[in-house]
Parts: structure tokens; sequence; C-alpha cells
């Protein structure tokens, strides 16, 4: 092939010229058949409804602030998901005469009329809140038929599943409840079992006990006053006693230790008139008492033995001292006795101080849990009250968010592509083609048909290109066959044009 | 087509009267001179209807551009031939390939021009074509020429109803079989053919290379080789194997033939 591209052009012509015939044939038959496919094209028809769809589900406004919503996805996505969803669509099928009513319904055949519906069907969001289902099919009633019913179906199944939604919403929410119900009562027993084995752990335990603490720690700084006096005195007598005789007369020792016996005894029935005879002074008075009857029994004896004697009498200052003496040593024994004893209950009270505050935290710990499971279980409750609401509204449709904003209507223009397309487009493509066929050929024709051919792949020089010599008769031919040609061509554009014509008109 | 036949039955009739042959007219022809080439008789002119119906190039005709395409390739051989005359062989690199279509318009245009005459020799066997021409009935040939002794070489140029353009058809012996060209005899009638006017231009139509080893041994006896590739007829080893079989060094060039035209359209196309 030359290069020029004004060459290549001149020799697709000249090839065209030379097989005319072929090249008028062809532009001939693709043109018609390509008029007469676009005569015969399916016809479709289409229509839509507009659906109205609330943007709201159950389950949100009835948890809020309690579980976090998932967010709701677009409208149109989710009635594809409704309406390219089977049971719809077999639903479609059956009512909308697919199938003749005496054919066996075949699961393979429904399948494939199914995939022609989806096919032939578009959702789209219009609007913020409109979708719009549209169908096409070969039948105008049938397409209007199918664009209303599926709108419709669209509308009931959205609307049962929104009912099934509020009460899975509802149950939920009352399961919810029956569990912290139990969880309630559990925490209320843990409480009360708490309670019970815990005295101490009752309001104002720790305060009184508190009190207490310091009533003991009072008493006990004025017990160890007490000691200190009480042993300051019996060091002062014992110091007293040493300085004076042990006795000056014998012969009254015994009345003096009468004396002192009924002197103790009137102090014992005293005590025992205000304590028991466990009393630690009680006891230690008749310690004395028995110890002294002891000793004046002894002085008796020895009175007796030694009578008409005399010898001595008891000091009688001294006997006093003594006797003195003893009070303080009584008293500094009972007191610490005493302190003793309010050391012992001390630690006791600060033992149970710290057992009421301990049981104190537990116990806080333990209301706490039982005051928030209270608090939501409130509100649980009243949210499934709520929930039982929406249920109910549901269940009789009167909260309908969903309605046919525009019912489908029966279309009227078939749509098609336009006849002229293919009419235009057949005589174009019945040029076009046969010429491309021809240059493929020429392409891969390894036969020489110029001389730029011969000098680049041979290096041979060319002479002269003689062209056909047409003898009179032969152009005589010719020149009929060209004219019968470019009749038979200009015949096909008309009879393709009286053919659009008759189609656009209706004739056809 | 009638007045055609009436004018060829005239000119048979004026021949026969005057009793002279082409031959005789040949022998006169001894001196070379324009003269001698207007006195060349010539007892029938065909005409331009005749020759369009034939596809045979005339100065008035209509395509001018077939016309000047051989007027081109004349010209090309006579200023190879230099001040001489030369044979030339024609050939095709296939077969129909129109070798013999452009040998003989080749011959008309040389003899255009009233200085040069030419003799267009008819070497294919296969497919001869040139009788036709001849103005004889039945006329004696090359092959006449190259088996019988008898035959003069006067005896087998016959006048083609165009003025100064002779031919020497293939004769009665058209058997393709033979091996005529290999003859001594040949080589020598070339070159008397060759040598006897020196504005002779002599055209050998050979056959196409690819039917015939004939080609390689007329290629001998000439001086040039014009090799005519049919338009969409040959591939490249088709037209290697010609150049190969007619010598390199004789070959001018090539003619690129039956490139398509229309009688209708030829304006545009």
């Amino acid at each position: 092939m030359p290069a020029n591209l004004t060459e290549i052009l001149r020799l697709l012509l000249l090839d065209a010229y030379r097989r005319r015939y072929m090249m008028v044939g062809a532009f001939m038959a693709i043109a018609l058949v390509i008029t007469v496919m676009g005569v015969t094209w399916p016809r479709t028809y289409n229509s839509y409804s507009t659906v109205y769809v609330e943007d709201r589900s159950v389950i949100g406004p009835l948890m809020e602030g309690a579980a976090v919503q998932s967010p709701l996805a677009d409208r149109a996505m989710i009635a594809r998901e409704v309406i390219y969803g089977r049971k719809l669509l077999t639903q479609i099928v059956h009512t909308a005469g697919f199938l003749s009513p005496d054919e066996p319904s075949d699961p393979l055949r429904i399948d494939g009329i199914v995939e022609g519906i989806k096919e032939r069907t578009l959702v789209t969001n219009v609007g913020e809140n409109l979708v719009r289902i549209e169908y096409s099919d070969s039948d105008a009633e049938r397409a209007q038929f199918v664009a209303q019913k599926m709108g419709e179906l669209f509308i009931t199944e959205s609307l049962a599943a929104k009912s099934r939604e509020s009460e899975t919403a509802y149950s939920f929410i009352d399961q919810q409840v029956k569990e912290y119900q139990g969880k309630l009562k559990a925490l209320d027993e843990n409480l009360k079992e708490f309670r019970n084995a815990n005295a101490d752990a009752r309001a104002g335990a720790d305060v009184d006990s508190a009190h207490r603490l310091t009533e003991l720690r009072d008493r006990l700084s004025q017990l160890d006053q007490e000691l200190r006096e009480a042993e300051i005195r019996r060091a002062s007598l014992e110091g007293q006693l040493t300085g004076e005789a042990q006795s000056t007369n014998l012969s009254s020792r015994s009345e003096h230790y009468r004396a002192r016996i009924a002197e103790l005894q009137s102090q014992l029935d005293t005590l025992l008139l205000t304590y028991h005879e466990s009393y630690p002074d009680v006891v230690r008075i008749k310690d004395q008492i028995a110890e002294l009857e002891h000793v004046a029994t002894n002085v008796d004896k020895g009175t007796a033995s030694a009578a008409g004697a005399g010898i001595l009498i008891s000091n009688p200052l001294y006997q006093e001292l003594r006797g003195e003496l003893y009070e303080a040593r009584t008293t500094v024994r009972t007191i610490t006795s005493r302190i003793q004893e309010t050391r012992r209950q001390l630690t006791q009270e600060e033992e149970r101080n710290r057992r009421i505050q301990e049981a104190a935290a537990e116990l806080a710990e333990r209301t706490r849990d039982y005051e928030v499971t209270t608090q939501i279980y409130q509100d649980l409750l009243r949210r499934r009250e709520a929930a039982r609401v929406s249920m109910n509204l549901d269940r009789t449709q009167e909260g309908v968010t969903m309605r046919v904003e525009e019912p489908a209507f029966l279309p009227h223009q078939a749509i098609a592509p336009p006849l002229a397309f293919f009419a235009s487009g057949g005589i174009l493509l019945g040029v076009l083609l046969p010429f491309g066929v021809l240059f493929g050929i020429q392409q891969a024709d390894p036969r020489i048909r110029h001389p730029a051919v011969l000098s680049e792949r041979l290096g041979l020089t060319t002479l002269g290109v003689v062209r056909h010599l047409h003898t009179p008769r032969e152009a005589a031919m010719e020149a009929r066959g060209v004219a019968t040609l470019g009749l038979v061509a200009i015949a096909t554009v008309v009879v393709i044009g009286a053919i659009s014509i008759m189609s656009i008109t209706g004739a056809i | 087509m009638s007045k055609i036949e009436e004018a060829l039955k005239k000119a048979k009739e004026m021949q026969l009267a005057s009793g002279s042959q082409p031959l005789a007219s040949e022998a006169l022809a001894d001196a070379t001179s324009s003269d001698e080439i207007a006195r060349m008789s010539e007892p029938l002119r065909r005409s331009e209807t005749e020759l369009a119906m034939r596809r045979i190039i005339f100065p008035s005709m209509r395509e001018t551009a077939i016309r000047d395409a051989f007027r081109n390739l004349r010209t090309s051989i006579v200023q190879k031939a230099g001040t001489g005359n030369a044979i030339v062989l024609v050939t095709s690199s296939s077969e129909h390939g129109g070798g013999s279509f452009v040998a003989r318009n080749l011959a008309a245009a040389i003899a255009f021009d009233e200085n040069r005459t030419a003799l267009l020799v008819d070497c294919n066997l296969r497919a001869p074509t040139h009788e036709e021409l001849v103005v004889n009935e039945n006329p004696l040939g090359l092959t006449d020429f190259l088996r019988d002794q008898e035959v003069a070489v006067a005896e087998i140029i016959h006048p083609s109803g165009i003025p100064r353009l002779r031919i020497i058809p293939i004769g009665r012996n058209k058997d393709p079989g033979s091996e005529y060209f290999a003859l001594l005899k040949i080589q020598r009638l070339f070159r008397e053919l060759k040598e006897r006017y020196r504005e002779r231009f002599i055209i050998v139509d050979a056959p196409a290379v690819a039917v015939s080893a004939d080609v390689r041994m007329l290629a001998e006896l000439c001086d040039f080789a014009v090799l005519v590739v049919p338009y969409a007829g040959s591939t490249d080893t088709q037209i290697d194997a010609a150049v190969e079989a007619v010598g390199e060094q004789r070959l001018l060039g090539t003619i690129i033939n039956d490139e398509p035209s229309s009688a209708v359209l030829g304006r545009w196309i």
C-alpha cells in the first residue's frame, strides 16, 4: 500500500468501482435490513409509581438516649431490596399475567420471568422521601399494572416489616424489663441479708459508738486521776505510820477489831444495796471482815491466856492510821481494777466501731447498686409502655408513614429508538461497511496495485500506468450499468424513506 | 459493424485489383528515408471506430491519459535506443496480464511518429492475438518462416491497417509445444529485421513469464524488455521471477496495466 492517504483513498475508490455491483448490493441489503430491524424493534412502554416513605424507624425514637441507633441507609436501596425480593416478584408474576392460566408453574420459567422483571425495573430516589418505581414492558397495560402493583406491594411489605420491627422492639424491651426485674429482686434480697447479718450496720450506729468511746475515754482519764490521788494518800499514810508506836494497850485491841469489823460490816451492807456479791469492793470488804475476825479471835485467845496481866493497849492513833492506810490501799486496788475494766470496755468499743465502719462502706456500695438498677428498671418500664403504644399503632397502621404519592399511569407513547436513527444508520452503515471490508481486503491482498509499491519493495522503475481502455460497447454497457446502480441506490433510499414515514404515521 | 465489414471488403477488392502484394512493397523499401516510409503501401486504413473497438490507441482518441501513457513509454524506449532502433520484448508477470495489449499499443504509439515504423512480432504461441489485425486472410507468419525454408521474410510481414505499423503474425503452425525460439534461424531473422531499417522498432509480444519458458530465449534476442504488471494481478514473487527471466540489465521498467477506470465517471475516478 502506498503511504499517501489520497492514493490509498484513490485505490479504494478504484476497487469499489471495479466491484460496484457488489458494493451497491451490499448497500441495499444492509440499509434495508437495518431499517426493517428498526420497524420490527420491540416497543416498550414505561410506567412508574412514586411512593412516599417516612424517614424514621421505630426502635430509634424508642431507644433514644438508651441505645445507639444505626444510621438509616439510602431509601431507594431499601426499596430495591424489598422490590427485588423473590416474594414480591413471584407475586407479581402470578398476578400480572406473565403466565397463561393453563400453564403449569415451572419454577425455572418463573425464575426466568423474575429475572426479566428485575432487569426492566428501576428504583430511584427522586426526592427527600420519594422513591420512584419504574417498570417497562412491551404491553402498556401490563407496564401500568406492574408499576402500580409494585408500589402497593412495596408499601404492604414495608408496613409488615415495620410492624414486625416494632414487635421485635417491644419484645426486646420487655425482655430487658424482666431481666432487670430479676436483677433488682436479687439485689434487694442481698441487701436484706446483709443487714440481718450485720446488726451494727444500721443507721446511726457509728454515731452512737463514737459517743460511747468518748465517754469511756473520759472515764479512763478520770480514774487515772483518782488512782494517782489514792496512791499519794497511801504513800503519805505509810510515812506517817512508821513514826507512830504500834500499840499502847493490848486489852483494847480486841475491841478495836470488833469496832473495825462492825464498821466494815456497815460499809458492806451499804455496798450490797447497790452492788452484787461479786462486785470487787464487796469481795474485798468481805475478805477484810474475815481477816479482822480471825485476828480478833486470836487476840481474844491471847488476852484470855494473859488475863490480868493487862500488858499492852494498842496506840489509837497508830490504829487509826493503819486503818486509813488499809483504806487507802483498798482504794488504790479498787481504782486499778476499775481502770482495767474500763480499758477492756474501750478496746471492745473500738473493735465494734471498726466493724461498724466496714459494714457502712459495704452497705453504701450495695445500696448504690440497688439504686442504679432501680433507676434503669423504671426507665425501661416507661419505654416498654411507649413501645407497646407504637406496636399497637403499627398493628392497626394508624401511624402510616408510607403511601402511594403518584399512582402508575397508562403509558401511550412507546419507548423505542427512533426509526430515523435506524434508517439513517442503515444508510450510513450500508456505505461504510462495504468500504471497510474492501479496505480490509486491499490491506490483506499481496497483489500489487501501485507503482510506489513496485519501487519500494522490488526497486523497479515504473514507466507508466495504463488504465483500462473501454471499447465503445463496454462503455455503453458500463453507462447502462452505472445508471441502473444509481437507480437501485436511489430506490433503496426512497424505499427506506417510505418505510420510515409509513412506520411513523402508523401505517405499518 | 456492417460499415466496417463493407470497408474491409472494399479494401480487399482494391488489393486484388491492383495485384500488389504487401511483400512487394516491403521489397521495394530498400532505401532508408522518410520518403520511403511515406510511400509504404497502406492497402487499408482502419477507422477510428474500428481502432476503438479493437482497443488500439489513435492520436485523436478521447482517453488521452491512456494514449499519453503509451506515448511516454515510446519516448523512453526511443531515448534509450539513441540514434538507432531496437528490439523490445514485452511480457507480463502473470497470465492474462495484458502483455499483448501493451505490445500492440506500444507499436501503435511508435507508428504515430511519421519518421518511424513499428513491427509487431507475435511470439505468443499460447495465445496469439495479432493475426486479427492482419489485413490478409490466413496470412503466413513467424512459425511458417521458421519451419519452411521456402518462406521469405517479406512474406510474413503484413500491413495492419494502421499507418507505419506492420505485423508478423504467429503463422499457421500454432503448436505451443514447439521449440522455435532456440533456433539459430530466429536469431538471424531478428538481426535482419533490426538491421534492415534504422527507423523500424521491433516489438516482440512474448507470453507471460509464469506460463512459458519462451520468454528467457526471446529475451536473449532483444535489446530491451518491458514488464507488464496487471493491476492487482501479481505478487512480489511473480514479479521477481519475471524480472529474473527477462534479465535485469535488459529491463527498461514496468508498466502497470488495466488500472480500473470508468468510461462514465472518467473524470472523477
